[in-house]
């Protein structure tokens, strides 16, 4: 795990901790989920014993292991069980009389409690797959490969049948090779990834290797295939709750620069550690040079195109944004909604839309399931009044929407908003915004100091869908009481680069900088034309992390 | 294989490519064509295939034509969708099957102008009936123009591609047009570096087909010097001109070959562009 993530920057008022999830597979049982929630005891079912987590097995022992929540990092440790414990497949040595070590978990990480060693396993053996990833909702299935050859995975197969739209008629093929299963690519549009990789075209499955296929997670036991189920039907989808908000992007960026061939290096963005979550709508705010348009642009994906070089992590969907060939997919999950028009004028809002469907969705949609879709979108973005309408004639504010709805046709994960606000008046800014963030914040309460700092209410905001949006703006009091979180750039005159001076709620941002309105805090970061506390605000707040 | 491939694209985009065509009235192109066919037939005409000069500047005058009226219908079409190609080629476009829309879509555009050109043509000029080739001379005639036509608006679709915004586009047009112009050889005789250059002009070997077609190097078109002096005769002719099938199939084939060129700079300076997108 990147050792960044401790210092992980969370100022806005603590939240119960960050849900994860534990997949247990025991022989001969149903497959479980359990949703971690802070510090847990894992143990066997038995009287007068009390586990947070209870197993069956008769291997494990009554007071086995420890899940511990540190500063957002779950921690696994043995209590030298009986049995002892696995974790990807090394034993955990005891370190004192109370236990092992405690191991920082990974996604993907499997514990797995056996025999003491794993060359003969026995009949009761069991696994647990960590993820951050899982929805403890989610119905999961077990597919067995035993007496199989091959195995077709896709949206319309007589094997694994997975009725998601973003995942093709024939997506996928295993196939076995004496004692050893390959997954194939089928050409899918949204591809396959195996241990948050990219798959090029095909690969060979180790035991416990999680394949993702668009929302879908598939665990290769060996001789099963065990997988959660996404339901087809996106209104039918359990209404998504902001409180139980899941990370969308985990940023880690130790640095962002510049560096051409006979130029010397130019830092632009350093340290900047946050978490994107499910149903955010946030605020990106910055003093002149700060480095809010590269912050987006290396996010996003754009670091080629802009020239820009990123050191750390940018983890999207618990995939490495830069890793490998990971770009080429997840780019897809990004929604950029640039300050330009990316739109063709004299075409008709649902020609826009529906030729981007038939870009993103893969091509064996059929031709109704594809206008099935682009109608939803057209419903959700209240664009129908328009439908008919050339680009060119319809409102500045009607245009953003459209920009949103032809990303919104694919599976974005979030969208990015580069001042869609900027040349409006003020009633056509906050009209701008309410618009702009339908797809991803809907009825929010306006927070309170008070209701933020006590954290005694839990935030109950409904979100439609879980997505998450970032947006510049020159105005963000218009509409303060949308943004769920603000996110502070400033620039340090120490090394002239974009720090995170805040990054938290909007009402403890206004104490933070001790202002009343939010443009106010841009007026006494800049250095140019403002009270240029910048440096003192940056220290602020990496003190404030620290704790 | 279920990922829209480049295949898959073309027919999406031909058919934005006609709904434009129809909601930005750019059925103007066709008007042109027409406008600028009828002056420049209407100038020629008269004295083509009467003198050697007079049929070789009509040709030319007729292929000048033809290459505006190409370039003009696609110099500003690429360059002014450029963020729009970004935004959707992060959405997974193929830049190939973008390109290739706009090349298919403008065969049928430059079909329709090459008909109304050769239409025009034959309202003030009389064709001679025989062709190399085919029966009749005004189907090579058409072909031609058709391939001229083509080409043309296909290295427009080149230059809209590179260039950064209409305004860079239509400064390189003028250039781009001498050079057309300069290099078919009729304004001026080529040799060196110039004559090599000529051979990536659609002009050169429009001239050359047109040329062989039109049996420039017969004895019946005369000099016009012979007119007044008949014993003047032309002693050499020219092998560009020569009516044969092979010379008149060879500039097709150029002619095509310089279109396929341009496409291929056309699909690399847009990847190049959106690279890293």
């Amino acid at each position: 795990m990147n050792k960044m993530v401790n210092n992980k920057t969370v100022y806005y008022a603590p939240l119960p901790p960050r849900s994860a999830t534990l997949l247990i597979l025991e022989r001969g049982k149903p497959v479980r989920i359990i949703k971690l929630n802070g510090d847990m005891r894992l143990g066997r079912e038995a009287p007068e014993t009390y586990s947070d987590i209870t197993l069956r097995s008769s291997i494990v022992s009554r007071n086995h292991g420890d899940f511990s929540y540190v500063e957002g990092v779950y921690y696994y440790k043995d209590n030298n069980s009986l049995n002892g414990t696995f974790l990807n497949g090394k034993k955990m040595e005891p370190y004192n009389e109370r236990g092992t070590r405690s191991i920082a978990l990974h996604d993907g990480d499997v514990l797995r409690i056996d025999r003491q060693t794993l060359n003969n396993p026995h009949s009761e053996a069991v696994e647990m797959i960590f993820s951050t990833i899982f929805v403890p909702d989610d119905k999961w299935s077990q597919y067995p490969l035993q007496g199989k050859s091959e195995v077709n995975i896709g949206r319309e197969v007589s094997g694994i049948r997975l009725p998601d739209f973003m995942i093709s008629r024939h997506h996928a093929t295993l196939k076995r090779n004496g004692n050893n299963w390959t997954i194939y690519d089928n050409g899918s549009k949204n591809g396959i990834f195996v241990n948050n990789e990219a798959v090029e075209e095909k690969q060979m499955l180790n035991p416990f290797d999680v394949i993702r296929i668009a929302n879908t997670t598939l665990i290769f036991m060996g001789e099963e295939i065990v997988y959660n189920e996404v339901h087809p039907d996106v209104s039918a989808k359990k209404p998504f709750n902001y409180s139980e908000r899941s990370v969308i992007m985990s940023v880690n960026i130790d640095q962002v620069y510049t560096k051409g061939l006979f130029s010397k290096k130019k830092t632009l963005l350093s340290n900047i550690n946050l978490d994107i979550e499910s149903g955010d709508f946030i605020l990106v705010l910055g003093g002149a040079g700060a480095g809010k348009s590269t912050f987006i642009k290396a996010i996003t994906g754009q670091k080629v195109q802009e020239g820009l070089e990123v050191t750390g992590s940018i983890v999207l969907d618990g995939m490495d944004l830069y890793k490998k060939r990971n770009l080429r997919l997840l780019k897809l999950k990004i929604g950029i909604v640039p300050q330009y028009p990316d739109y063709r004028p004299n075409d008709t809002v649902y020609h826009t839309i529906l030729d981007s469907a038939r870009l993103q969705l893969s091509s064996d949609y059929s031709k109704r399931e594809i206008e099935q879709r682009v109608e939803t979108v057209i419903q959700n973005m209240m664009l129908n009044s328009i439908r008919d309408s050339k680009l060119s004639v319809i409102s500045g504010g009607q245009r953003k929407r459209v920009q949103v709805a032809i990303k919104a046709v694919g599976d974005i994960s979030f969208f990015t908003f580069d001042e869609p606000d900027a040349g409006l008046d003020i009633a056509g800014r906050k009209d701008q915004i309410n618009q702009l963030s339908a797809p991803i914040v809907k009825d929010i309460e306006p927070l309170t100091p008070e209701l933020s700092k006590d954290n005694a209410i839990e935030l109950q905001q409904a979100t439609v869908n879980g997505t998450a949006g970032l947006m510049i703006s020159h105005y963000p009091d218009d509409v303060a009481e949308k943004y769920t979180k603000v996110i502070v750039l400033a620039k340090s005159r120490i090394d002239d680069a974009g720090h995170l001076a805040y990054y938290g709620d909007v009402p403890n941002a206004l104490l933070f900088f001790g202002v009343k309105k939010l443009t106010d805090i841009v007026y006494e970061i800049n250095y140019e034309g403002g009270k240029g506390r910048g440096d003192e605000f940056i220290e602020k707040f990496e003190r404030t992390r620290r704790g | 294989m279920s990922r829209p491939s480049a295949v898959r694209q073309i027919p999406v985009y031909v058919s934005k490519n006609y709904r434009l065509f129809m909601n930005q009235g750019d059925w103007k192109f066709i008007v042109i064509a027409a406008i600028i066919s009828f002056l420049v037939c209407s100038i020629v005409g008269k004295d083509m295939f009467s003198t050697y000069e007079d049929t070789k500047s009509g040709f030319f005058a007729i292929i000048s034509a033809a290459i505006w009226i190409g370039v003009f219908n696609s110099i500003q079409r690429i360059c002014k969708e450029h963020d729009t190609i970004t935004s959707e080629y992060r959405s997974g476009l193929h830049i190939s099957a973008y390109v290739l829309s706009h090349v298919i879509f403008d065969f049928v555009l430059c079909l329709i102008q090459s008909v109304i050109l050769i239409l025009i043509c034959m309202l003030f000029i009389d064709f001679p009936s025989d062709g190399i080739i085919l029966e009749k001379s005004v189907f090579e005639y058409f072909i031609t123009l058709f391939l001229i036509v083509w080409g043309a608006d296909i290295m427009g679709i080149m230059i809209s591609s590179v260039a950064s915004a209409p305004n860079v586009a239509m400064t390189a047009m003028p250039f781009v047009l001498i050079l057309q112009l300069v290099m078919s050889g009729v304004l001026f005789d080529l040799s060196g570096w110039s004559e090599k250059v000529a051979y990536i002009t659609f002009s050169k070997w429009g001239m050359s087909a047109l040329g062989s077609i039109g049996n420039l190097n017969s004895e019946s078109l005369p000099l016009k010097m012979s007119q007044v002096f008949p014993d003047v005769v032309r002693l050499e002719t020219e092998a560009a001109y020569e009516a044969t099938a092979s010379n008149l199939l060879s500039a097709w084939v150029c002619i095509g070959l310089i279109s396929i060129s341009c496409i291929i700079i056309a699909i690399i300076s847009l990847k190049i562009r959106n690279r890293g997108s």
